[in-house]
């Protein structure tokens, strides 16, 4: 009976710390938007009012934010500076998709990812400005909308995995 | 790094391909290499010009290796690190530095805004200029302008591409290396070639760069700010320039400058008053070999002596 009772909190507790782990995913997601939006931030810095050329920028921004983000900059510099690719757009492509893995981003999140690749470069500096905020004012909105459905998932899959587990304890005793 | 690494580090598309098949020795020898759209490259050396065809050897004009406008659309992108609003002032001017201190001069079509020249798009045309240092090549020149422990305020005068900008740049580093402050007022990166924030050029250990500064803000803000012994500047010849000149001198800094002009009376049509202020006149000249030689003389246009420049 003793064991029985340490095996079904076994399994509550499990199910629900899975819960918590699903549910810390879209805090991940979250701190992944808030630091793009800060790398966006010191890029439009960098190029704009710095007037550093992109790959430069690149750096500069690498050196201010952290997580995958950094990486993905730390990549597009790097290629920048290599001349591999004939356009920004495809250096930017390529140092996200190296990341991805590491990224807690959605389809959604990617396409505003991939968008800011097509900002680097070849325009004015008004231009890339302009760009670099209406960036900023989408993962805004993303954020926001990704807040709202991480404070839903934070109070519902805890207890969604404790109830699955309290199932699986009735199925299998 | 040589000439031809430099070279092919801001190439792209068929350039970057045909550069990185072509013998190094024709860019050592180059002085010039000529990108037009339509056309093979062409490497212009110092007895002749050849055209590059798509394997990277010499070939006749026009063969397969015509460039594209997309070619030189790229080019200038990776010239400027993708990133051509960064230089548009540069651009704008109809120039580009790149790395090794050599620079492309850039044709193409004028985007005019508020009456001057923007952006240069459509570019149908790169003409890059080979650096080629020439260290300790105005050595003989030094010692007319040194003598009292104070360095002489020195004029270098020639038409364009007799050299004048190689005399200067050689003359400062000399003169940095020994120990004299300099502040080189740089308004088209040819002396320092600066590229990215780094001098590609030895200007030496005393010199700081006022890098794309106006020539006239760039001198009076040297002399404000750096305490420079001497300020050097490319190319003077504008009211403004004369006026900082005049102040420059009165504050006790020397001045190491260039003029366009061929003889003295072109100089004083050019620098008016501002001409009283320099003690030494270097005038560059080409003998028939192509070998060149200057002509110093004093304020009083009085022939110190005559100098044949080392361009070894």
């Amino acid at each position: 009976m003793i064991i029985k009772l340490i095996g079904g909190i076994l399994v509550v507790s499990s199910c629900a710390a899975s819960g918590c782990i699903m549910s810390r995913k879209s805090r991940y997601r979250i701190e992944d938007i808030e630091e793009m939006k800060k790398a966006v931030s010191f890029y439009k810095g960098s190029v704009c009012a710095m007037g550093l050329s992109a790959g430069e920028a690149f750096r500069e921004t690498a050196l201010r934010i952290k997580g995958a983000v950094k990486s993905i900059f730390e990549d597009a510099a790097e290629q920048t500076e290599k001349r591999e690719f004939s356009d920004i757009q495809q250096i930017w492509k390529n140092a996200v998709d190296k990341n991805v893995p590491s990224l807690f981003l959605n389809s959604e999140d990617m396409e505003t990812l991939y968008s800011f690749g097509a900002i680097a470069g070849f325009m004015d500096r008004q231009q890339q400005r302009e760009n670099a905020e209406l960036i900023i004012s989408e993962l805004e909105r993303i954020q926001k909308k990704a807040g709202e459905k991480c404070a839903r998932e934070e109070k519902l899959f805890p207890s969604a995995g404790a109830l699955c587990g309290m199932l699986l304890c009735i199925l299998l005793f | 790094m040589g000439i031809k690494e430099e070279i092919y580090s801001v190439s792209g598309g068929r350039i970057r391909e045909i550069f990185e098949k072509t013998d190094s020795a024709f860019f050592e020898n180059a002085e010039e290499i000529r990108l037009r759209e339509g056309q093979s490259i062409k490497i212009i050396m110092k007895n002749k010009a050849v055209f590059i065809g798509g394997n990277g050897k010499p070939s006749k004009e026009g063969s397969d290796a015509a460039i594209s406008a997309e070619d030189l659309k790229i080019m200038v992108s990776f010239m400027s690190g993708y990133s051509p609003y960064a230089y548009k002032e540069l651009i704008s001017s109809g120039f580009m530095s790149i790395p090794g201190g050599h620079r492309a001069g850039i044709a193409g079509h004028a985007v005019i805004l508020d009456g001057k020249v923007d952006m240069v798009k459509d570019i149908s045309s790169l003409n890059i200029r080979i650096a080629h240092e020439k260290k300790g090549c105005a050595e003989g020149i030094l010692k007319y302008i040194t003598g009292g422990g104070k360095i002489k305020n020195t004029a270098v005068v020639s038409p364009p591409g007799f050299g004048k900008t190689t005399v200067l740049r050689d003359l400062i580093r000399s003169i940095s290396n020994r120990g004299t402050n300099v502040s080189l007022v740089d308004e088209r990166s040819e002396i320092a070639a600066v590229f990215r924030g780094k001098a590609q050029c030895d200007i030496g250990k005393n010199t700081d760069v006022l890098d794309g500064f106006p020539k006239a803000e760039g001198m009076l803000m040297a002399l404000r700010s750096l305490s420079p012994q001497i300020i050097a500047c490319d190319e003077i010849g504008g009211e403004r320039d004369i006026e900082a000149v005049k102040e420059i001198s009165v504050c006790g800094v020397g001045l190491l400058c260039t003029v366009h002009g061929r003889t003295m009376a072109e100089v004083r049509n050019r620098l008016n008053t501002g001409a009283d202020e320099f003690d030494i006149f270097v005038f560059l000249k080409k003998n028939e070999k192509g070998g060149r030689y200057a002509c110093v003389y004093d304020r009083a246009e009085k022939l110190l002596g005559e100098e044949e420049l080392n361009d070894n």
